[in-house]
């Protein structure tokens, strides 16, 4: 019954017109810029943060629940009709789902991935509102070692799913979580390398490392590409519906995908990558006619795309029980939160239980608005996809300097953001993944309190991390992910698995 | 050089990881260390700049023993140049010319890290994108900020 009335109270804060309003905003909003070409959900929420600084926290939150949402959806419709994949986890989406726009099916590979995703999000959001209590006891008796040793697992996570070299990704978490001590040290109050520059007090930014790495030095890549050709087909994008036929094709592949996505979306790293790659050869496997993926299976596009979407609605268990964030956005996420002053963790939930189940509500809102908005607008987002990009960077470009303006009402987060763009530009071409930076440099601060204080108590011994039993269990997983990814079949196969989505 | 380094992506980027991570490592020491059991403020970052520092020295090792060959990093100047030039310039005029003024040059002077650059269509662009950035973030949002050139 506890979870009737959590249920109750999140669609009570969730359902007032005011929040139902943002809701609807964010996913529009997020859905338009989600829509073009070469931005992804994480440039795409950097952008529109700046949107929700003057609102209250629950409505904030939802609305850029609301935008995340629509990122995800407008990037898969990206996907399907111009075969430009704007992250990832969308890749997949494009195999099939482009071959069905080519052949005049584009309607029905759109309708097909929006009401997957509703499905997947239906189940997902229910998960997460009967998991997310029973985590949050958990979590509750967390001291620092068994914190400290969960970050641990998180982080090592983040690096046996991301994708290229794992040495490398390793290095970019350190080097994130170094960029999180920049500022004043809560313990002893002393600025480390902050050079004298007052602006640094408070350590980076997270919106202007997301606004350089993944919006401006993006732009610089694709730019460096010259002139782009881009094939729109959506010509005939009507009946928008499917077939009975089609829906019962369809529907054992949602059913799967949700499954495996909301499984794999709860680990930390690319969870709602690895869901979509998984779903789409659990897909081919299954069926009787293999040899039609690739030349536009429908399942192919209802499977990844539920698993997709499952994946990243329940990256908010981590963030919302634990605190610690699953995936690059998801660390943004956490760095909005901050800016609204609410400390992401366990407490949440008891001390803003409006906020809490309000935003869980606002989930299935969402992408319940999703299906019914999107569907009838999908003419407007052909338009904005035939926007060509020499119109559309210089546009991209004035947003993200606003919106890194106002988050603190200073030109310095600006010139930040220049100096990320240029520091990403320099990944891209290293070759080195920006997201793990990120989840280091929202966790930097965090590990070092809690280090200190499991090392404060147990007066400097490290073996308390192994005579805690929860922290020994977590380590000990630790340990075992580590040797997963050296075991040299495994590492093939993640090889194969990432080489394939780059292809 | 190719004969050193198999990969130039890899070797440039364990050396980027072993001087950031040397750099942290000495500026940590210039704050209280402290022991295990009382931490000071430089013991974090002093044992993250070491670990960042041998990853890197890894990383580069590998680069020129065994990692498959990839010896390829292009570079454009154009866009590098004019995206992050328009949006340092937008930086630096804002607090005086303002919003239109700065947007103006930030919208220009970015779209020429194009190829495809002609006024033709920037100036009409520039124009709507001022406007709408007018109507949604001052007028609409209510962001405070600057919109004409100081002495208006």
């Amino acid at each position: 019954m506890e979870f009737l009335q959590h249920i109750m109270l999140g669609f009570e804060t969730a359902l007032t017109v005011n929040n139902l309003t943002y809701c609807f905003i964010g996913v529009f909003l997020g859905t338009a810029i989600g829509v073009l070409p070469g931005l992804g959900p994480m440039a795409t929420i950097a952008m529109l943060l700046p949107i929700t600084y003057g609102l209250q926290p629950e409505t904030a939150l939802i609305m850029l629940a609301g935008i995340y949402y629509g990122a995800q959806f407008g990037g898969s419709t990206t996907a399907i009709l111009v075969n430009l994949p704007g992250e990832v986890s969308s890749v997949v989406t494009c195999l099939d789902g482009y071959q069905m726009a080519r052949r005049g099916k584009a309607g029905t590979a759109l309708a097909v991935a929006a009401l997957g995703s509703f499905f997947a999000g239906t189940v997902s959001t229910i998960l997460i509102a009967a998991v997310a209590p029973a985590l949050t006891a958990v979590a509750l008796g967390f001291g620092p070692t068994e914190y400290f040793a969960l970050m641990t697992l998180g982080l090592v996570g983040a690096v046996v799913l991301a994708s290229g070299s794992l040495l490398k990704a390793v290095a970019m978490i350190v080097l994130g979580l170094l960029l999180g001590l920049v500022g004043t040290d809560v313990n002893s109050g002393v600025q480390r390398f902050v050079f004298g520059v007052t602006e640094l007090s408070d350590g980076f930014e997270i919106i202007s490392f997301a606004m350089g790495a993944f919006a401006f030095a993006e732009i610089i890549v694709k730019l460096e590409k010259g002139r782009e050709i881009r094939e729109v087909h959506a010509d005939n994008v009507s009946g928008l519906w499917l077939s009975r036929k089609e829906l019962k094709a369809a529907f054992p592949a949602v059913l799967r995908g949700t499954t495996i996505g909301s499984l794999l979306g709860v680990l930390p790293g690319g969870g709602a990558i690895l869901a979509s790659f998984a779903s789409y050869a659990v897909e081919k496997k299954l069926s009787r006619t293999p040899e039609g993926f690739g030349k536009g299976q429908i399942e192919g596009v209802a499977g990844p795309e539920s698993a997709n979407n499952a994946g990243a609605q329940t990256a908010f268990i981590p963030m919302l029980t634990l605190g610690i964030p699953a995936t690059g956005t998801m660390a943004l996420m956490i760095g909005a939160m901050t800016l609204h002053n609410i400390q992401p963790g366990p407490q949440v939930m008891t001390s803003n239980p409006t906020l809490f189940w309000g935003l869980i509500a606002s989930m299935w809102i969402g992408n319940a608005m999703l299906v019914v908005l999107n569907l009838p607008m999908i003419g407007l987002w052909v338009k904005l996809l035939r926007v060509p990009y020499k119109i559309l960077f210089p546009a991209i470009l004035l947003i993200c300097s606003i919106g890194a303006y106002s988050v603190q009402n200073s030109v310095f987060d600006v010139f930040m953001a220049v100096a990320f763009g240029a520091l990403g530009y320099i990944f891209i071409k290293l070759k080195c993944e920006p997201a793990p930076l990120m989840l280091g440099f929202v966790l930097g601060p965090i590990m070092e309190e809690n280090l200190r204080r499991a090392m404060l108590l147990s007066r400097g011994d490290p073996s308390v991390f192994v005579t805690h039993p929860l922290s020994a269990v977590l380590l000990l997983l630790t340990v075992g992910l580590v040797l997963l990814a050296a075991v040299p079949a495994l590492s093939r196969k993640r090889d194969t698995i990432f080489v394939e989505e780059e292809a | 050089m190719h004969l050193l380094v198999r990969n130039l992506p890899n070797f440039c980027s364990g050396m980027m990881f072993t001087l950031v991570g040397v750099g942290f490592s000495i500026g940590a020491t210039t704050y209280q260390v402290g022991t295990v059991a009382e931490m000071g403020p430089g013991y974090f970052p002093l044992v993250l700049g070491g670990l960042l520092a041998i990853l890197g020295l890894v990383i580069t090792a590998r680069s020129m023993l065994v990692d498959e060959r990839d010896g390829s990093i292009s570079l454009k100047l154009r866009p590098i140049l004019f995206v992050l030039g328009s949006v340092t310039l937008f930086a630096a005029m804002l607090a005086n010319a303002g919003l239109v003024a700065s947007s103006l040059v930030l919208v220009v002077a970015g779209a020429f890290a194009s190829e495809e650059f002609s006024w033709k269509y920037v100036v009409p662009t520039a124009l709507l994108l001022i406007v709408a950035s007018y109507l949604i973030f001052v007028y609409g949002l209510g962001l405070p900020m600057p919109v004409w050139p100081r002495g208006w």
